[in-house]
């Protein structure tokens, strides 16, 4: 049931996947190029984020741009500050903040967190001269950072990939500029120690209490919703940076100036890749950060996290799946990679080398 | 009746019918005799149905036509989601498994009702359903297997032997009632525990969050509750939760002469059952967010929210308001995002997904703005506001932080606007508990229950 709706929802969002291979790999040739003829002959790319679509699609699968119209000349995209924002753990969801006062809250705050440890106003994020500070503003189940539970009233400075803990929902501070212009997962070219207050993956086992006025509404956290896929970075770009961009593809990532942590080689030696502190796609589609030419390899296949030191792999749904030492990982669930794991992509076996 | 007609539906042209009638051997299968087949055996039919023939419709209305460009905004989406009004094809078969209260409390004319109740039940199910029974007091215990119902006087036996216990292990009937229900196989059937209780859980687990988590998880499985309170000893909190988080219905039944007419209004609801386990995914494009879907708790995943609704009724539409955050864009038209909903369909015997796109053109005229407003949006949200203020009434009274003077100006608002919303059901719903607070009564058990996001046919 739920595997149907996930092919549904590939086939229709995701549309060239559905050329993906699946059959016996003796057929291989043959249908590698029955899918470069499909994947590449009449492919329109998008005006507005130039994703490359099937002939067929009314929308870019993409932006969800309608392809038979043009987009309206709107003059200058306006420059909207880029202060940073909350992210889930698991990526899945993203709370840009505005400059000022930004409120968290379980009702009509800026940070909407439905769940029934978060009181109506809980706290406030404060951005003010390139700074984030947090404040609890007289919450039930209070607010942590770095495991330090806040006073009310007592404002703290939230560094760049902080922790913070409202009730139980946990979000992580991501600043920076966004719209960097390359693909999905780029985070911030920072040269500061990022992890100084930086939490281990925080899950949300807070052992919070819920609200005893309205406990009702949302009684209890299904554990739906976490640990699924990883963050894709950039849907909080801005469009209008790219659309004076005449490539088709996503520009190449700005020269980077963070420290190479790992590598990601192919074990046949073909593919090697640098992995620096950050989210990394990986799939077959250009764009992705770590780009896998296998037709085995889903268009988007899989997010590579390099966090303090740890590497951790999540299946985003691919088609033939991602397997750690030969097993098959649950999509959307992370897993920690030791150097010298064996990490499968499709049919493409790669080794994490760690250089400590 | 199902099978036959649900074939000749299909238009003559169409050349996957024309391959199943043609020489597919599962085609003389469907010829066949109907009966016991159902829809649980129709998975056969690989025909694909127009999707005027599906037992849902989908409509997805945005707030605004129009919202600005080059300007990050947020917008509501209101999906409604219908059961076909029409009878098409026999009903869904019922998987059904009484989980009963025999607590001390249940002593006398309840006990006697309720297993008034249960004898309605048999009369009215078919060899094709299946039932079970489960009892719990100061533990769960099996009073009758899953099996279907041929020998009703038998089961009969089995529910007149009930006897009265001691505490009430709520829990552990939920828990044993599920494990019935998924004997058997899901897929076609209507698969609901009907849970009955007078009181508190006083054994077993008697924690909340494990109690309605358990019910979570067993909605995962496809495994509904409708909770059947009586009395004014039971805690409404948590039978409603249960209902709610399982997509089920909550009764508050008064007194114990009106047990067997709520065990029948139950059974015919789920005789209308159109649709079952029914999903509803958000896939979201780039620069958007889902911010909120009102009163759910969405599962969020890459670029995408889902939640599971109720089972679907003959002619009952269903709606949820869904809350975007849309990042800032170049002028054009965008599909914000796709809904994709999915469902146990009885009309086709099988899993269908029906999806609708969400339009919305970003223009920098203020005026197309201004005139883009859809009114039934508008009204959708003011009900939601006063679903919520509905709320907050129900739990201020449950704290005594509202007195009962507040309460009832509180509920005449709420009515008033339901009044003028159409919500007829809800509004009379909300007068009787104005009616139970003036006459110096609680309300809560009867407020809690009220459901503004489901509209049955009348």
């Amino acid at each position: 049931m739920t595997d149907d709706m996930e092919k549904t929802a590939i086939g229709v969002m995701d549309a060239d996947e559905a050329t993906q291979v699946v059959s016996e790999p003796q057929a291989e040739p043959t249908l590698r190029q029955a899918q470069d003829a499909t994947q590449y002959a009449a492919n329109v790319d998008c005006p507005v984020c130039h994703t490359p679509n099937p002939p067929s699609e009314t929308y870019c699968i993409d932006c969800g741009f309608m392809l038979s119209s043009e987009p309206v000349e709107v003059g200058e995209m306006p420059e909207t500050p880029q202060v940073g924002s909350l992210v889930t753990a698991d990526g899945t969801r993203e709370f840009a903040l505005k400059p000022g006062e930004n409120t968290v809250g379980r009702q009509d705050a800026d940070v909407l967190l439905a769940h029934n440890t978060v009181s109506r106003k809980h706290a406030t994020v404060t951005v003010e001269d390139g700074k984030v500070y947090v404040e609890d503003v007289g919450s039930t189940n209070g607010t942590t950072v770095g495991g330090r539970k806040l006073e009310p009233g007592g404002k703290v400075e939230l560094a760049d990939g902080a922790e913070v803990v409202f009730g139980s929902q946990a979000l992580l501070l991501k600043t920076g500029v966004g719209g960097q212009g390359s693909g999905a997962g780029e985070q911030e070219p920072s040269t500061d120690e990022h992890g100084s207050t930086r939490m281990e993956e925080g899950e949300g086992e807070a052992p919070a209490e819920p609200e005893a006025v309205d406990s009702e509404q949302c009684t209890v956290d299904s554990g739906q919703g976490t640990a699924e896929g990883e963050l894709d970075t950039a849907e909080s770009e801005l469009p209008g940076e790219e659309t004076s961009d005449e490539d088709s593809g996503p520009r190449p990532p700005a020269p980077d100036s963070r420290p190479v942590i790992g590598r990601l080689v192919s074990t046949d030696g073909s593919l090697s890749f640098d992995l620096r502190e950050g989210v990394l796609t990986v799939g077959r589609r250009e764009g992705n950060d770590i780009v896998v030419p296998d037709p085995y390899c889903s268009g988007s296949h899989a997010e590579l996290k390099v966090e303090g030191g740890e590497f951790t792999i999540t299946d985003l749904g691919s088609t033939n799946g991602t397997l750690v030492n030969g097993v098959r990982l649950e999509p959307n669930s992370p897993r920690v990679l030791q150097p010298g794991d064996e990490l499968t992509i499709g049919h493409t076996v790669f080794k994490i080398e760690a250089p400590e | 009746m199902a099978f036959d007609d649900k074939t000749q539906m299909t238009p003559p042209d169409d050349p996957n019918k024309a391959r199943v009638g043609g020489f597919d051997p599962n085609a003389t299968q469907m010829g066949g005799p109907s009966t016991g087949s159902g829809l649980s055996g129709a998975d056969i039919n690989r025909t694909a149905m127009p999707s005027s023939m599906r037992a849902i419709t989908l409509g997805c209305v945005p707030e605004n036509s129009y919202a600005l460009a080059t300007q990050a905004t947020r917008e509501h989406v209101l999906i409604k989601i219908s059961g076909s009004g029409t009878a098409m094809g026999s009903r869904m078969p019922l998987n059904i498994c009484l989980v009963l209260d025999r607590s001390g409390s249940m002593e006398g004319p309840p006990m006697d009702y309720m297993k008034r109740a249960c004898g309605y039940v048999v009369d009215l199910l078919e060899p094709s359903d299946v039932l079970s029974i489960v009892a719990f007091t100061d533990q769960a215990e099996l009073v009758m297997p899953a099996r279907r119902v041929v020998n009703k006087q038998l089961v009969k036996e089995h529910i007149n032997r009930l006897d009265v216990g001691n505490t009430t292990d709520l829990y552990g009937g939920i828990a044993m009632g599920a494990s019935q229900v998924a004997a058997v196989a899901s897929q076609g059937y209507v698969n609901r525990a009907l849970l009955f209780t007078d009181g508190e859980p006083t054994a077993g687990n008697k924690d909340f969050n494990s109690i309605v988590g358990q019910v979570v998880e067993q909605k995962s499985r496809g495994i509904t509750f409708t909770a059947l309170g009586f009395g004014g000893e039971y805690n409404e909190e948590l039978l409603a939760a249960i209902a709610k988080r399982s997509g089920g219905n909550y009764y508050y039944i008064t007194r114990p002469e009106l047990i067997p007419e709520i065990f029948r209004r139950e059974l015919e609801t789920m005789m209308m059952t159109v649709a079952r386990n029914i999903k509803m995914r958000v896939q979201m494009s780039r620069w958007v967010q889902v911010r909120q879907i009102y009163n759910k708790l969405p599962a969020f995943g890459h670029r995408s929210a889902e939640v599971t609704l109720s089972d679907l009724e003959r002619g009952e539409v269903q709606t949820a308001m869904v809350e975007l955050e849309l990042g800032a864009r170049p002028g054009g038209k965008y599909r914000v995002a796709k809904i994709e909903v999915t469902c146990d369909d009885s009309v086709t015997g099988r899993t269908e997904t029906v999806a609708g796109d969400v339009v919305v053109e970003f223009t920098t005229d203020p005026a197309l703005i201004a005139s883009g407003f859809n009114p039934e949006v508008q009204r959708e949200l003011e009900v939601a506001e006063a679903s919520r203020n509905l709320e907050r009434t129900v739990m201020g009274m449950r704290t005594q932080m509202v007195s009962p003077d507040q309460a009832v100006r509180e509920l005449e608002k709420t009515q008033a606007l339901l009044v003028q919303q159409g919500k007829t059901l809800q509004a009379q719903d909300i007068q009787r508990a104005i009616d139970q607070i003036k006459q110096g009564g609680a309300a809560e058990k009867t407020l809690i229950g009220i459901n503004l996001d489901r509209e049955k046919a009348q």
